[in-house]
């Protein structure tokens, strides 16, 4: 079944062979492999379409680099779409499928646009589809249609994902030799060392170049330094973790394919985890990825990196062809012709540009049997359209650089290709520093550094073994010595050095005709991208390498340009008549793979999406059935519904309670603050409207808090405990801005002031107790506090005990009915709500949650902060000027006079009666003078609250409407989304007991 | 992700902190003495650098305490920490 | 105090205690906490809570003066809390410390039912709490005799390093959080 399976070598396991499914075909591979190389030994060669001509496309590279091997895997809620083949490691059971091609890659109804491919330059869909303007919608519908890559799953992940914060002194990220002597080196010195790799194994080139280190083989040599590393204790290994992001101070994210490559998962294991490291100091040893030739249908399938080819050879014995050439312009590809004769695949030809290059390299291939080397030349056409079956070779004249004499046709399956090696400088870009071109070596090579990295090896431009090996030593020391450990003496490795002939830099093959008229040659394969393209976009005047970026979709694709970006930059200088280097690179951006949603969630999902707060009382409130509502991170009652009950019934039976009889509720979540010391009158002076220095002590008042530009803030009830202590509330929502707010005033702007601010809102469990018979019930918990109308008056508090417990009571009242707020510790929260209802059954009664609150506070006009106002309101817009105080600063209080603050015409707090009465109006709804009036309708203001008042029998709302105070009695008009007008008069915010008689018994 | 040194508790996670906007805005001693124009340039006008920019931050999360960060805008690069009421340290260009 | 039953604010979430591999997390419900602010360098102000709670305030940052109750733990540089065995305790404390020290610039405030403590211990307890905290919990750096205020999972808590050989650590978490984070807890804990 493996055709392709060479009968010995590589680093699979063949006693685990491993089966899966491509497109519903069963295939077998072995553990060790990738599904990459898993189906080159199946013999499978083309598995996917391209993006825009859906052109036949097969594997081209072995890792993160791979634009076209992009595959769906796994099923329904598990399904992943774009995975490369490249990086996924085989499991048992594994199914994939092609994506972006109808009904498969071989057979593929979409590539009927690769016939019309000449009418689909770049920016076609820009200029076909611009008119008429209103039909982009359907275009784009269509056009995404026929595009696009994988299919999203349409179920829940049933996977879960994991973040973890960790710090360490050095963070090495690659695993070949530079990573792991720098790994070495500073984990020997006792520091917190971090080694990352994408791959399943660590090793780099190591894993399918033969080498030599001291006296040991290159595997002998990463199999004792592995070991080693692992025996350190501060030193951790990730292997299959990407670092995809390097952000602002050192700080990285890296994600750990956890389960990924096992069959089923692993129980209790997530699926990924999201490693978030702040780093001391960074080591990039990312390496290098092999740079591809541009050439006429260099996209056709058996077109492959030569280090691709190698890494199939040599580490997962995979024949990805069997009749080869090279073709290259430097040194490195001549091994691969080595390795691939070794293996049993002819190499027929190395056709290599430069002319006579001399190096002990190339000697030891032309002294091979059977290997041509066709020096000075290049291969400028593919044949073949599902398979590569041979290629034009012609002679190459650099100084014109055009082709020379005749043409010659190699027959071949198989046709591995080196451009050279683009330095991985990603990570060091997104860090903030910029990659620069080296004129000599031909590659962006990282520049001045902006944070705590350092670059060793390949991607510093440092090629061969032992150069890698003594960079990565000195990188790894040096990081752990800024980090103040000792690292000894330099090491220098003992490995062979062998010299190269120069590289001769080739951006693009030269066409036989011109380059428009040519067969295509690719840039960036992901996005059918060609040099073509990206001459007629400089035509057109894209100069920036940005704007052709946008223009062609160069390196727009998942492998963000990996592979064609750096050739892409040096034709598009080639054609403003540049160097190389001067358009730059494109912006570099996180992340360096796609990574997951479900990585990027973690656990942050569900009830672990934001914090749930309860008060003590809670769960007596899930017993008793109550429906909850979100205020903030609370969770409040939102009314108590009986058997039978919607939530109308329930609201209008709680409300007549509280006005008839007796109603509870849990007004815990109020905030509260010990705010004490000496100066605590004067700082409240500072921070409420009105006067608080005044206020006798066991009294209580309402306040209200503007921001330092007048508009409400806050509000809430605070009392005097001591001359030199106060119990302030806020809202619910606003508590910890509040304490944050009053601490900054404090902290920053008036340090001499002698009082501190301690937040109690998790102390104090606060039972509302409400209506006439309030007072009854109390006086059955109560014993030891006078609850006398006239010695215990509106608006002042006791201290004494309820049900036993130490309790500070509040004659105080939101409803407008008589009331108190019993606070207890909340340790016995619980269980005093439990007395208090004990001793009220006899009175009937009814907890009551805040909808029926709500309703209380609407009929007597009271504000709620947030609903009724919005940061665009003053206490003079709320007709509360009352509250207002002329005597003193405070905070806010310049901006009332500010000529807008004074001006005719603002929105001012009215209460509405419609017409019908028990038409309830949808909150937020517009109010206008005349729903007929020409369009736009002039707004006048709007619905903030909108309730039926069953006390009332009477739909009841509070707007803000311009010039409302002088407008009562006058009629206004609420057009409803459904079409419906409902007419309203403007009347009095205060509908119930406007005298105040109700709460004075 | 920043890492901002706290002048208490030493370096934390940026997720710890509260922004608190340019540092070195001082409430006018009395507000009735401004014109509207005035008052408004103490309310609302801020400076917006490209560069070092002294602002600050609270430790909300960790010891409530407000600070001064002097911050490169560009870079976020911190140059500087002190506490409210300290000069701000010389950090070269940030008269600018 | 009373007829009226005492409740933790853990009491009703299901799965605690918790015994896994390598991980234990507990409730210690019922402590005295006692929110302490005041002037480092006032002397009577030192002494008198020497005198009443029998511990000396830390004044270095983000220090425990112990792991057990009583001891106080630097909050800020003018805030420690006060850990007391039990809430009785705090109460006590707190009504000493208002009368020991009338006139004095200082506030105390009883929090015994404002907040409660999980203790993680074993030695996957560091591991777990990392999942939600980013400061540098290594043993090395996060040792006894440390604490600090933090955010762990979005919920604001103090962590206090035990002296146990595991590396066990305490998280003081607010009352109306602690059921949402014990729940986080568990679940990280898998």
């Amino acid at each position: 079944m493996q055709s392709r399976r060479l009968p010995n070598g590589g680093r699979i396991e063949r006693d685990r062979p491993l089966r899966f499914t491509f497109n519903g075909r069963r295939c077998e591979g072995y553990a060790g492999d990738t599904l990459a190389s898993a189906l080159l030994a199946n013999g499978v060669g083309v598995l996917a379409r391209s993006f825009k001509y859906h052109r036949p496309r097969g594997i081209v590279g072995s890792g993160a680099e791979e634009p076209n091997a992009l595959l769906q895997l796994g099923r329904d809620g598990y399904t992943l779409p774009n995975q490369r083949a490249t990086q996924v490691d085989l499991y048992d059971g594994l199914v994939a499928a092609s994506v972006n091609c109808w009904p498969g890659p071989q057979f593929d109804v979409g590539a009927v646009t690769s016939a019309f491919a000449k009418l689909l330059p770049a920016g076609f869909y820009y200029k076909t589809f611009m008119w008429p303007q209103r039909f982009w919608g359907t275009y784009e519908r269509y056009i995404r249609r026929a595009a696009g890559l994988g299919h999203c799953p349409r179920e829940p992940d049933p996977d879960i994902y994991e973040k973890i914060n960790v710090h360490c002194d050095v963070l090495v990220i690659g695993a070949g030799p530079a990573g792991i002597a720098a790994a070495l080196a500073a984990g020997k010195s006792g520091a917190r060392v971090i080694l990352v790799d994408e791959q399943s194994e660590f090793g780099g080139s190591l894993l399918y170049r033969e080498a030599e280190i001291g006296a040991r083989s290159g595997a002998e040599w990463l199999r004792e330094s592995v070991a080693a590393l692992a025996e350190m204790a501060e030193v951790t290994l990730l292997p299959r973790t990407t670092a995809f992001g390097y952000y602002s101070h050192n700080w990285l994210a890296l994600v750990e394919r956890v389960t990924d490559h096992l069959s089923g998962g692993a129980a209790g294991q997530p699926r990924q985890r999201l490693w978030r490291v702040r780093a001391r100091q960074v080591v990039l040893a990312t390496g290098a990825i092999e740079r591809p030739l541009v050439f006429c249908n260099n996209d056709r399938p058996g077109v492959m990196l030569a280090s691709a080819v190698s890494t199939y050879v040599k580490r997962y014995a995979v024949r990805p062809g069997t009749r080869a050439v090279v073709f290259t312009n430097n040194d490195t590809a001549y091994q691969t012709a080595l390795d691939l004769q070794q293996a049993g695949v002819a190499v027929v030809a190395v056709v290599d540009p430069r002319d006579n290059p001399r190096s002990p390299l190339v000697s030891a291939v032309r002294r091979q049997q059977g290997i041509e080397v066709i020096d000075g030349a290049v291969v400028h056409d593919v044949f073949g359209r599902m398979h590569v079956s041979g290629v034009k070779v012609a002679g190459f004249d650099a100084r014109a650089a055009t082709l020379s004499g005749a043409s010659r046709r190699i027959d071949c399956d198989l046709l591995a290709v080196s451009g050279g090696w683009n330095p991985t400088v990603h990570l060091h870009a997104q860090s903030g520093a910029r990659a620069l071109f080296d004129e000599q070596r031909g590659c962006f090579l990282p520049g001045q550094s902006v944070q705590a990295e350092r670059s060793a090896g390949g991607c510093n431009g440092e090629f061969g073994l032992k150069s890698s090996l003594d960079a990565g030593a000195a990188a790894g020391a040096d990081a752990a010595r800024a980090t103040g450990f000792k690292p000894g003496r330099k090491q220098t490795y003992k490995a062979p050095v062998a010299a190269q002939a120069e590289a001769r830099l080739l951006w693009r093959v030269p066409a036989q005709t011109r380059v428009s008229r040519a067969p295509k040659q690719f840039v960036d394969l992901q996005n059918d991208t060609s040099a073509a393209d990206l001459e007629l976009a400089v035509r057109e005047g894209f100069h920036s390498i940005e704007h052709v970026k946008r223009y062609t979709a160069l390196g727009f694709g998942t492998d963000q340009g990996k592979l064609g970006n750096v050739n892409g930059m040096a034709i598009v200088a080639a054609a403003r008549g540049d160097n190389p280097g001067r358009p730059g690179t494109t912006t570099f951006r996180p992340a360096y793979t796609p990574v997951t949603f479900g990585a990027i969630a973690g656990r942050e999902l569900g009830e672990f999406f934001a914090p749930v707060r309860k008060t003590a009382m809670h769960p007596w409130h899930e017993a008793r059935g109550a429906r909850f509502e979100d205020v903030g991170q609370w969770k409040r009652p939102w009314f108590y519904p009986q058997a039978g009950e919607d939530m109308h019934q329930a609201v209008n039976r709680e409300c007549l309670a509280a006005r008839n009889g007796v109603a509870i509720m849990d007004a815990s979540t109020l905030g509260k603050i010990d705010v004490r010391g000496p100066d605590a009158a004067a700082f409240l002076d500072r921070i409420y409207t009105n006067s608080w220095s005044a206020l006798a002590v066991g009294r209580c008042r309402y306040g209200l808090m503007l921001g330092e530009d007048g508009m409400v803030m806050d509000d809430g009830v605070s009392a005097r405990l001591a001359e030199d202590r106060f119990h302030m509330t806020t809202t619910t929502g606003g508590a910890a801005h509040v304490l944050g707010w009053m601490e900054r005033w404090l902290q920053t702007e008036w340090p001499q002031l002698r009082l501190h601010l301690t937040s109690v809102t998790d102390q104090w469990a606060t039972i509302g107790v409400v209506g006439p018979k309030s007072r009854d019930v109390l006086r059955k918990v109560c014993s030891d506090i006078d609850l006398d109308a006239a010695r215990f008056p509106f608006m002042s508090f006791r201290e004494g005990s309820v049900a036993g417990v130490r309790a500070r009571v509040f004659r105080i009242s939101f409803s407008g009915e008589l009331g108190f707020e019993i606070n207890v510790a909340a340790n016995y929260g619980q269980g005093v709500w439990e007395a208090v209802m004990a001793a009220g059954v006899e009175f009937g009664i009814t907890p009551y949650g805040t909808e029926t609150m709500h309703v209380l506070r609407a009929e007597k006009g009271f504000i709620i902060v947030g609903q009724d106002t919005d940061g665009s309101v003053t206490p003079v817009d709320l007709g509360m000027d009352w509250i207002v105080s002329k005597r003193k600063d405070f905070l806010g209080r310049r901006s009332l006079a500010r000529a807008d603050c004074v001006r005719e015409g603002r929105k001012q707090f009215v209460g509405l009666l419609t017409d019908p009465p028990d038409k309830v109006l949808p909150e937020g709804t517009q109010l206008v003078d005349d729903a007929n009036a020409a369009t736009p309708v002039p707004m006048i203001g709007h619905v903030t609250s909108s309730y039926y008042s069953a006390c009332l029998q009477h739909s009841i709302a509070l707007a803000l409407v311009k010039g409302g105070a002088k407008r009562m009695g006058e009629t206004v008009q609420a057009p409803l989304a459904d079409g419906h007008v409902v007419s309203a008069t403007i009347v009095d915010p205060v509908f119930y007991d406007r005298e105040g008689a109700r709460h004075n018994v | 992700m920043l890492h901002i040194e706290c002048p208490w508790c030493g370096q934390r996670d940026q997720t710890e902190f509260s922004y608190g906007g340019e540092a070195h805005i001082v409430r006018p001693t009395d507000p009735d003495a401004l014109s509207d124009a005035q008052w408004a340039d103490y309310l609302f006008m801020r400076t917006n650098p490209r560069g070092r920019h002294r602002e600050q931050w609270c430790h909300t999360s960790g010891c409530r305490r407000w600070f001064n960060v002097v911050r490169d805008t560009v870079s976020y690069e911190i140059l500087a920490v002190y506490r409210v009421g300290e000069t701000p340290p010389d950090t070269d260009a940030a008269a600018d | 105090m009373s007829e009226i039953e005492l409740r933790t604010p853990l009491v009703a979430v299901p799965g605690l205690p918790y015994r896994g591999r390598d991980i234990e997390i507990v409730e210690v419900a019922s402590q005295g906490h006692v929110n302490l602010r005041g002037a480092a360098r006032n002397a009577v102000f030192k002494d008198a809570v020497q005198a009443t709670a029998g511990v000396s305030l830390p004044l270095a940052a983000n220090t425990a003066s112990g792991t057990q109750p009583p001891c106080a733990l630097w909050l800020g540089p003018d805030e420690w809390l006060l850990r007391l065995p039990g809430e009785a305790q705090a109460a006590t404390c707190v009504d000493a410390l208002d009368a020991a020290l009338a006139g004095e610039f200082f506030a105390a405030s009883d929090i015994s039912s404002a907040q409660t403590v999980l203790r993680l211990s074993g030695a996957h307890a560091r591991r777990v709490l990392s999942k939600g905290c980013t400061l540098d919990l290594h043993p090395g750096v996060f040792g006894a005799g440390r604490c600090a205020q933090t955010n762990m999972a979005q919920a604001t808590v103090i962590l206090l390093p035990l002296a146990d050989a595991a590396g066990g650590i305490e998280v003081v978490v607010r009352r109306s959080f602690a059921d949402y984070l014990a729940r986080w807890l568990l679940d990280a804990s898998r």
